[in-house]
């Protein structure tokens, strides 16, 4: 990185500090430090909710996402728009008229305190754990790019919004989203307007969409169909994407305390709503775009030749091995093919015939067919053979005008802590309303409330950083851990709200059995499909497990049931 | 459904027609990124 890119890397991310420390001010008690005393307007609250979803892997992993396996990742998004609908009708009035401070005191009132402190532990424990991953995964992607020390990078990423979120709440939380996420946006257009600026002369936007799709990299839309029956296996479909992604969605925005805490800050039930209803109408364009720049990014690397391995970390380690033989001959046919590669597309975009798209496609066949022994090497000599989250960076470090480059990498920084702060304030948020006060300290006065909250959100802090420090042993693939947690425990989560809003003969203990049984039957399928036993993607699991949970628990309810009567969802809690 | 007293809803006479609008919206996207994907495929 040259001087001008540290000096803009180091004013964007002071700014954003400073401005959180400004924006602190909030009154000392629970609600002014976790909820902004529920007085935010509808768009700073869709601001936040967008902010707290789109993590620093949103930015490296999506653009990667689509250079390896085209757009189809966007399907992911569909089941969104149709989840924030049913929590508008059925979560946000219920939540608003409770004036509750996390979404498990609901349960409480619902069923009982063992189910609301089961759920609220599934919680923590999940969120505790993928927020110190969403630390680790871009610090690790930077590390290996950058040559910096990865604790130190982790120390950064981790630390310096523990000053704002723990001076200033979920209003400091908030206000930094909105800079956060103006900078991120226009950092991510001026990075898309330069992949097409970079490309050959003759060749325009147009043309670099026509070379992305003829080579399979804009198929946004795909059925799972395959050989005349569904593949369940496929992560990334139509069906998945609408039936997995409302399940997933309805979770996270639902029960997930990080995203219920930042609708639950407007000021009105119909600010909420506008809120979610509205992030579910634009966040598929926006990460059409983001994907989009991932294709862009495919097709400038076939004018200018893609390196083998996009990790150079790894190639170093290649270099140093007994595999540097082999190493040397898969780049020297990689540099061969891309010489007949620029011939083939130079005649292709003259005269767009069918033969030079067939040669091109043979090309990028072989392309493929290199880096995937080039892959095999690397794990091989020990190393993480998936580098789809280092493509976007590395083609930033690499090709990226100076200055640009300090600003796509405080992207990273800030999207990460965009998402890191609210995940902190919700995790302390838990901590205090469903542990503490219920089994540490029951008769606190506002103040001690607002401390606690304060300690609370530091102690979280320093556990997501430490939990990332542990993390970085694991290697790359934890980045896809992020997801492959959520759907471990959501899916219980879900179900136990799902039960508790629309079954209403179902009580407690029932729910709570359920829960268990739930719980353990999707950790059970998620090793069977790891094994291999049975092929299942990651986003079923949240749909399973919910479905599975009403039902058991209607059953349970039904051969077992509670004298006790359930309790009424409008009683007052405060 | 009812709306309550602070629930004046923005733009619309109701919220069912926001809900309306947010499906309408993503039938759309689904169609036009349909019809994106045979386009370039």
């Amino acid at each position: 990185m040259t001087h001008t890119d540290w000096i803009v890397l180091i004013l964007t991310l002071a700014c954003i500090v400073l401005y959180g420390v400004y924006k602190s001010r909030s009154s000392r008690d629970m609600e002014g430090y976790f909820l902004s005393n529920r007085n935010l307007p509808w768009w700073l609250v869709l601001l936040s909710i967008m902010g707290t979803q789109a993590s620093a892997v949103t930015f490296i992993a999506a653009p990667g996402q689509a250079y390896t396996d085209g757009m189809r990742f966007l399907q992911y998004y569909f089941g969104l728009p149709l989840a924030a609908i049913v929590i508008c009708i059925t979560f946000v009035p219920v939540f608003k008229k409770l004036r509750i401070i996390t979404a498990y005191e609901y349960l409480e009132q619902r069923f009982d305190g063992r189910t609301r402190t089961f759920t609220a532990l599934l919680f923590l424990l999940q969120r505790g754990l993928s927020t110190g991953i969403s630390v680790v995964a871009p610090s690790i992607v930077l590390s290996a790019l950058l040559g910096w020390n990865l604790t130190l990078t982790n120390l950064f990423m981790g630390g310096i919004l523990i000053i704002y979120t723990v001076t200033g709440g979920a209003r400091a939380v908030a206000h930094t989203q909105k800079l956060q996420l103006l900078i991120i946006f226009m950092a991510m257009f001026l990075a898309g307007w330069y992949v097409v600026r970079s490309l050959p002369g003759n060749v325009g936007f147009t043309d670099a969409l026509d070379i992305g799709g003829r080579l399979g990299k804009l198929n946004v839309i795909t059925t799972g169909v395959e050989g005349g029956s569904f593949n369940w296996g496929d992560q990334f479909n139509l069906f998945s994407g609408i039936i997995g992604g409302f399940f997933l969605a309805l979770s996270y925005f639902g029960t997930d305390q990080s995203q219920v805490g930042r609708y639950l800050t407007a000021r009105s039930v119909a600010e909420s709503r506008m809120g979610l209803l509205l992030n579910g109408l634009v966040k598929i364009p926006m990460q059409f775009f983001i994907l989009l720049i991932g294709v862009l990014v495919f097709s400038f690397y076939q004018f200018r030749g893609a390196p083998v391995f996009f990790n150079q970390k790894e190639i170093d380690r290649l270099e140093q091995s007994v595999h540097r033989d082999s190493l040397h001959t898969l780049q020297h046919r990689m540099d061969q093919l891309q010489v007949g590669k620029d011939i083939v597309l130079k005649q292709y975009t003259e005269e767009r015939s069918e033969n030079h798209l067939q040669a091109l496609k043979v090309l990028q066949s072989q392309t493929d067919s290199v880096r995937t022994q080039v892959k095999a090497l690397v794990k091989q000599n020990g190393g993480a053979e998936k580098d789809a989250n280092y493509i976007f960076m590395r083609f930033v470090v690499d090709y990226l005008p100076v200055g640009l480059v300090g600003l796509l990498i405080a992207v990273i920084f800030l999207a990460s802590w965009g998402s890191v702060a609210a995940a902190l304030n919700s995790l302390a948020s838990c901590t205090v309303v469903d542990i503490h006060k219920r089994y540490i300290k029951k008769d606190c006065t506002s103040l001690q409330d607002y401390r606690a909250g304060k300690w609370y959100s530091f102690a979280w802090g320093l556990f997501c950083v430490a939990a990332a420090m542990f993390a970085a042993n694991i290697g790359n693939s934890l980045i896809e851990a992020v997801n492959i947690l959520g759907s471990l425990f959501y899916g219980t989560i879900l179900g136990i709200f799902l039960v508790a809003f629309y079954c209403k003969k179902v009580q407690g203990r029932a729910v709570f059995i359920a829960a268990i049984v739930v719980e353990l039957m999707t950790i059970g399928l998620f090793i069977l499909s790891e094994k291999k036993v049975i092929g299942l993607g990651f986003l079923w699991l949240n749909a399973i497990g919910a479905l599975s949970l009403v039902v058991l628990s209607c059953l349970l309810q039904a051969i077992w049931p509670e004298r006790k009567q359930p309790a009424d969802n409008d009683v007052q809690t405060q | 459904m009812q709306n309550g007293p602070e629930e004046k809803v923005p733009l619309f006479r109701n919220w069912t027609t926001w809900y309306l609008l947010v499906l309408v919206a993503l039938v759309a996207m689904i169609v036009v990124l349909y019809f994106f994907t045979q386009r370039f495929s």
